[in-house]
């Protein structure tokens, strides 16, 4: 997983939750004492989603509420951090049908040339209102993906009708249809 | 980034020096920093995105490239460009269709115009000379067809050079060209076709318009083809076509055109004649080389003959058309004349013709008209002394005058009205029997064409019906050609017709092509033996023969006999003594409307009895 997922995670944590929650949480999901994320460094994937389930269990609710809350924050983060990327998108669709090769291209950029090639976690299909997006990852993190989009469109101006054509938010393989109108004609 | 810290400039400038190590066009460096400042990282995680991006961009290039040399390959395509001012020659793509490396730089175009054959060698140059173009050219090896386009390219509107793209035509020129050969060749003999022979034809006249040069058109027909079809079969049908096609080949010159119109139709197309002379000893040498070659012990196929109709252009006609039709006419003419020879077309035959199609024209509708009457010719039966029936003989009288059945009957057959004809003459001869006193039996002459129509058991049904005649008491006639033709189907129908009670004669038996084979396809009520045996009875020894013959077959098979065109008082004696129990002819009464029968049927109860013109002393 790409090292800007735990970091923002680890930031939110920072900002939302006095220090010794921090560790309690970080230790929880078994990262030690002091633990940083970097930007530049890809981490184990099944660390980073137990990160997310030990903040949903301190806190007493669910992993799609993090999520939620999370979505919120990152793409804060993230438009201020890498604010080229969402500049170059005119809006929602196109920021999503970019997103497939920008995810691609971070991460692989991260690797050696001989672990470059990388199983493709999505696979993007434009519509003409929106995207279909392939998802395929042990990660279980489709709903994530919804949440940001959904959070990415309210910020546009948008809303993201959402639909699974195939599996659910929890499936491992997952067809999702994003289709967007203007937040008005919604 | 989220905190304002202090740049690790250290870092970054590590980063700027990894960063310069690209310029090897290694593009799969990434770099690395252990620096804790997130700026750094950043800058670090984005250098390498970059590398990335650029490194899948040269990677889908190498992709398409080599995409491009497939489609190269596949589609036969060849590409390079000719770079100006030094006339250097730069492959595009792997197959750029270049000679084989030399030492010296390729230059110019001269290597490839080599490859042009020497007919469209000074077009493709041109091409160079301004701003391109498309040419198909064979090579000068003659072997293969190519299509080269060349583009003029420009660099801020000056001449820059020219990119020369060719593709291997040879596969789709052959194809074209199969396809050209297949439209107009016909596919068994591989003659010309009509079509072929229309566009010579259109050639000639024109030519002959423009330099006064004659020709004549040979309209050549098999003679009998159906009856070799029939008998022998469509294979061997077409084995005489084939052999047919071989020897006009062989007896025609180089420059006349042959070709198949139709079924068993061929055409000669003779040029440079000097009169009707040359197109004669042609036809003739043709007709004398068909018999000869196709009635060889060793031919293929069967012995056969051949007709030959010949118009000459111009004196014949200025069209294609024309010309074919007054062949036709003159074919026409030969075939009614004994066939295995040839005629040329004149005026008399465009005459007869015409009559013959106002004839056709005529017989359509004659019946609705009241031209059609139905003229009764009596059967006598030997044992009883009496009449037993009659046949019903269509007559036409057309603008006042008596048309004989010989001249309209075939041309009915060939126009189809027939159908019509033989539905009047089966609905009237039912009708008149129905309202006889004496219930004596009615024949009717059957067409193959009512078989084939496949109507006719319900027609003979439906007659039955409507005149209240009984089914025992009509009687079909059919003869042994309309079995040949599709001996299934006419039995099945023949079939119906007797399970309706009706009864089937075989008519003119003996004249057909294979009379004891027919007997075997149908159970018959009655043979009709034809009337050349009785005419030569005699005066022929075998005539007599052939009778005693079919007498004892019908004996044999339990089939009575009727011997027909009996017209002697001698005839009837042999008949008589020879065991025959029914006759037909004029000695017993020649056809004629059935009141003149009225004795007979029993109309007129004075006299019942017919007139006996059977000595009681004969012999035998």
């Amino acid at each position: 997983m790409l090292g800007i997922i735990p970091h923002t995670i680890d930031q939110y944590l920072k900002t939302r939750v006095p220090p010794e929650a921090r560790a309690g949480i970080l230790g929880r999901a078994g990262f030690p004492d002091g633990q940083t994320f970097r930007l530049d460094t890809e981490y184990d994937d099944e660390s980073c989603c137990a990160l997310v389930d030990a903040i949903a269990a301190e806190a007493g609710t669910t992993t799609e509420a993090v999520f939620d809350e999370i979505s919120a924050f990152f793409l804060d983060w993230a438009e201020r951090t890498f604010s080229g990327f969402f500049k170059v998108a005119p809006d929602t669709r196109g920021f999503l049908l970019l997103q497939p090769e920008i995810h691609s291209s971070l991460a692989c950029g991260l690797r050696a040339s001989g672990q470059r090639k990388v199983a493709d976690k999505f696979r993007v299909e434009a519509l003409p209102d929106g995207v279909r997006m392939h998802y395929r990852s042990s990660n279980r993190l489709g709903y994530f993906y919804c949440a940001l989009a959904r959070c990415l469109a309210a910020r546009r101006g948008e809303v993201a009708e959402i639909s699974f054509l195939d599996g659910d938010v929890g499936s491992a393989a997952a067809i999702i249809e994003v289709r967007l109108k203007p937040a008005l004609a919604a | 980034m989220d905190q304002a810290e202090t740049l690790d400039r250290a870092a970054v400038e590590a980063l700027c020096e990894a960063m310069c190590g690209v310029v090897s066009g290694d593009l799969s460096v990434r770099l690395r920093t252990a620096s804790a400042d997130l700026t750094v990282q950043k800058l670090s995680l984005l250098a390498n995105f970059m590398l990335e991006t650029a490194q899948r961009a040269v990677e889908r290039s190498r992709a398409y490239a080599g995409a491009l040399d497939n489609v190269q390959r596949i589609a036969r395509l060849s590409a390079w460009q000719l770079v100006l001012p030094d006339q250097e020659v730069v492959p595009v793509g792997t197959a750029a269709g270049l000679p084989d490396a030399a030492a010296a730089p390729l230059r110019g175009t001269a290597w490839f115009l080599d490859r042009v054959g020497p007919g469209c060698r000074a077009a493709m140059a041109a091409l160079f000379q301004g701003d391109g173009g498309t040419l198909e050219w064979l090579a000068a090896d003659g072997e293969a067809w190519f299509r080269t386009e060349v583009a003029a390219l420009r660099d801020e509107g000056r001449l820059a050079g020219y990119l020369v793209i060719t593709q291997d035509i040879s596969e789709r020129r052959r194809a074209t060209e199969r396809i050209r050969y297949l439209a107009e060749h016909d596919p068994l003999t591989g003659l010309a076709n009509r079509r072929r022979l229309h566009e010579q034809l259109e050639g000639e006249l024109e030519a002959g318009r423009r330099q006064g040069t004659k020709f004549a058109v040979h309209v050549i027909d098999v003679d009998r083809f159906k009856t070799v079809n029939d008998l022998f079969g469509h294979a061997a049908g077409d084995r005489l076509l084939v052999d047919l096609a071989a020897c006009l080949r062989q007896e025609a010159r180089e420059s006349d055109m042959i070709a198949r119109i139709g079924g068993d139709e061929f055409v000669v197309l003779q040029t440079g004649i000097g009169d009707a002379r040359d197109a004669g000893a042609l036809a003739g040498r043709l007709v004398g080389a068909v018999s000869a070659r196709l009635a060889e012990p060793g031919a293929r196929a069967l012995a056969a003959t051949v007709s030959i109709g010949i118009a000459l252009a111009p004196d014949d006609g200025t069209t294609a058309e024309a010309l074919l039709s007054h062949a036709d006419m003159a074919l026409y003419q030969v075939k009614s004349t004994g066939r295995n020879g040839f005629a040329f077309f004149n005026t008399e035959i465009n005459e007869a013709q015409l009559a013959r199609r106002r004839m056709e024209a005529e017989l359509r509708g004659a019946c609705e008209r009241g031209e059609m009457a139905v003229h009764y010719q009596p059967l006598f039966e030997i044992a009883s002394d009496r009449v037993v029936g009659f046949e019903a003989l269509v007559r036409w009288r057309w603008n006042g005058e008596e048309i004989s059945p010989a001249v309209f009957i075939p041309i009915a057959e060939e126009s189809g009205s027939i159908i019509e004809i033989g539905r009047f003459v089966l609905r009237e001869a039912c009708r008149e029997a129905a309202g006889w006193p004496v219930k004596l039996r009615v024949a009717v002459n059957i067409s193959a064409l009512q078989i084939q129509d496949g109507g006719l058991p319900d027609l003979v049904a439906t007659v039955l019906e409507e005149t209240g005649l009984e089914a025992g008491r009509l009687e079909l006639e059919v003869t042994e050609s309309l079995l040949l033709a599709n001996a299934e189907a006419a039995t099945k129908v023949l079939a119906r017709i007797r399970a309706l009670g009706v009864t089937i004669s075989l008519d003119d038996f003996g004249t057909g092509y294979s009379s004891l084979a027919t007997l075997r396809m149908f159970p018959f009520d009655k043979i009709k033996l034809d009337r050349s045996f009785v005419n030569d009875l005699g005066r022929l020894g075998e005539a007599e023969a052939i009778v005693m013959a079919v007498l004892g077959l019908g004996r044999a098979l339990d089939v009575s006999v009727v011997a027909e065109g009996v017209e002697t008082e001698e005839q009837a004696a042999m008949l008589r003594a020879a065991g025959c129990s029914l006759l037909q002819g004029y000695l017993i009464g020649r056809p004629a409307p059935i009141a003149r029968f009225s004795a007979e049927v029993g109309r007129d109860v004075t006299s019942r009895m017919t007139k006996t013109p059977i000595p009681a002393d004969s012999p035998g």
